[in-house]
């Protein structure tokens, strides 16, 4: 975590509107995790295990039906299955270019969502919007 | 010389005291490598990923905060007449994921990076419903731009 500006990855969308002690409890969660180019990150159907935020870098969710979204803003989140019943990742996600992201263990994260009300309204209300709108493309005929 | 006497006189306690502990060790053996048999499937179903990673490590360092991000765009102009081409065989709208498959299959180099590179120029165009169109209009203006 030491490269990371951290002033900047507070302002990201998802960490936007927590109080320093929130923060405080998130920090130590995050990994920073590196990418290259047409590695898969994950795998439709497993195990949800990490919740990604993109730093940087252009990827690629896709179904199994062949649709698929890109992403390549930074603070775009990756896995929201790994804090959502039946934690299983909905969708593949390939890097389309090198890239950063960080990575937060989904157990712990959802235990610290559970175990902090108030925090866990303000992200679990972020990560449900992204959801719906990923759920909407998957599922669109 | 007949029964016990026998077998103490030809070793008979010692070979299958040796007997049971070498069917004793394979067996464990063989255990332990069923138990283990779902971690080498898995990696075996990453293999790509895990190749990747390999290679990233004697390959060039991580990429610091302030660098930016590699890339592999040699030539926009040949890479839109290739994906033109590869796009009208496909048909529109198309998977982006099969696309990219395509591309490598044709032995298009960097197939990721490129159409990451196609759809930061505009080329490749998401239709709001999961799959992807070409952008003849973009294209035939870069085609323009090209240098002589």
């Amino acid at each position: 975590m030491h490269l990371l500006n951290i002033e900047e990855i507070k302002q990201l969308g998802i960490f936007r509107d927590l109080a320093p002690d929130e923060w405080a409890e998130i920090y130590p969660l995050l990994r920073h995790v590196w990418v290259i180019e047409g590695e898969q990150l994950i795998r439709q159907g497993d195990r949800a295990h990490t919740f990604f935020v993109i730093l940087n870098g252009h990827f690629m969710i896709h179904y199994k039906n062949g649709r698929a979204i890109t992403l390549n803003q930074k603070g775009d989140i990756i896995g929201w299955s790994s804090v959502r019943s039946p934690f299983q990742y909905t969708g593949s996600v390939t890097a389309l270019t090198h890239g950063d992201l960080l990575a937060i263990p989904g157990a712990r994260f959802l235990e610290m969502l559970q175990s902090n009300a108030p925090l866990g309204d303000k992200l679990i209300k972020k990560i449900n919007e992204i959801a719906q709108s990923r759920e909407a493309i998957e599922t669109k005929s | 010389m007949k029964g016990l006497e026998a077998i103490l006189y030809h070793n008979g306690f010692a070979m299958a005291a040796v007997g049971v502990t070498i069917v004793f060790t394979a067996l464990v053996s063989l255990s332990v490598i069923i138990s283990q048999l779902h971690r080498v499937l898995f990696v075996w179903d990453n293999r790509k990923s895990y190749i990747n990673k390999a290679l990233r490590l004697f390959s060039a360092p991580k990429p610091h905060e302030s660098e930016p991000v590699v890339k592999y765009f040699d030539n926009i102009y040949e890479s839109a007449r290739q994906f033109n081409l590869l796009i009208r065989a496909t048909g529109e709208p198309f998977s982006l994921p099969e696309l990219i498959g395509k591309a490598e299959t044709r032995g298009i180099a960097h197939a990721h990076s490129t159409v990451s590179h196609l759809i930061a120029a505009g080329l490749i165009a998401a239709d709001g419903r999961g799959y992807f169109r070409w952008n003849r209009e973009a294209y035939e203006q870069l085609l323009r731009q090209e240098p002589k």
